[in-house]
């Protein structure tokens, strides 16, 4: 959840921010100026996202598990003790950790697939917004697609370690 | 062309810029063919032609843009168009360009935009680096907007 609103957000962003730099010919200006322009601008993202998709995806569990028990709690009645065992026996570790290690592969896909958008902008204001289009829907596929292999990565894993 | 430069091609007495037989274009689409031209040092050229002519795309296969289609671009006597990505940093560094947009970076301001060059792509001590963009923004009476958004 925490990577397709990353997507919707950076992905888009950095989409929209390469191609009006490439329309501008700030890209064409880097490259003159002897400055490679994947490692100006993609870099940097890569490394922000590899640091912030983590973070928000930890908040995201939390808030999560909060909401949780804000909904049990009013809706359904349920005591905070009681949801709280129930979280502490369904939700082990192992789920946080495959959850977590996951954000890291759509930080990187949702950034590079950003860029790369914005790279392949065309020549005029109206393929500013196709880049950004693309780059969303690009990087929401991506993300349900790493989401399914690397589950059937963890299933595997999990059922040599027992 | 970077004063050094100049004064090193005015002694060699070659052309600063020469064009052998280029054709350039976009993907298999030529837009200009067959183009021989010199450019000699300290010499003012313009391209001038109507909207859709090609000027554009000449300039940009002119400072290492685009790969052209067929010959030579000579910088300096260097083949601009057969160099290495490592070549071509060097040569880049002997040319600059002024946008029709500006082209400058918008997240920058006008004192890192100046500062950018010289922090890329030269091993120069930071204070040597505020000196001379400060020398420079005072040459064209922006010293005072160091601190703006282009």
């Amino acid at each position: 959840m925490v990577a397709i609103v990353a997507a919707g957000r950076c992905g888009s962003a950095f989409a929209a921010e390469i191609g009006t730099m490439k329309i501008a010919e700030e890209l064409d200006a880097l490259t003159t100026m002897g400055i490679n322009p994947v490692r100006f601008l993609v870099v940097p993202k890569v490394i922000a996202m590899l640091a912030a998709v983590p973070a928000l995806t930890v908040m995201g569990d939390v808030l999560g598990i909060v909401g949780g028990l804000i909904v049990s709690n009013l809706e359904l009645a349920m005591p905070v003790s009681q949801y709280m065992q129930i979280t502490q026996d369904e939700v082990s570790l192992k789920y946080f950790f495959e959850g977590f290690s996951k954000s890291f592969f759509f930080a990187a896909e949702i950034a590079v697939v950003g860029a790369w958008c914005g790279f392949n902008t065309g020549s005029d204001s109206v393929a500013v917004g196709r880049s950004t289009t693309k780059a969303v829907v690009i990087g929401i596929l991506l993300i349900i697609f790493t989401d399914a292999v690397m589950a059937k990565i963890f299933a595997v894993l999990y059922g040599i370690l027992g | 062309m970077a004063d050094h430069s100049l004064t090193d091609q005015a002694k060699k007495k070659d052309p600063a810029v020469e064009v052998q037989n280029l054709t350039v274009g976009y993907e298999h689409q030529s837009i200009l063919e067959h183009l021989n031209f010199k450019i000699p040092c300290r010499q003012i050229a313009a391209v001038v032609g109507g909207s859709g002519c090609g000027k554009s795309t000449l300039l940009k296969h002119l400072v290492g843009l685009y790969e052209p289609m067929e010959g030579k671009i000579l910088i300096d006597g260097e083949n601009f168009s057969q160099a290495s990505e490592k070549e071509k940093q060097r040569i880049w560094r002997k040319i600059g360009i002024a946008y029709q947009g500006g082209a400058l970076l918008r997240s920058l301001t006008v004192y890192e935009n100046t500062a950018l060059p010289l922090e890329e792509c030269r091993r120069i001590p930071e204070n040597e680096i505020h000196d001379r963009v400060m020398q420079q923004l005072a040459l064209v009476q922006l010293d005072s907007f160091a601190s703006y958004y282009p």
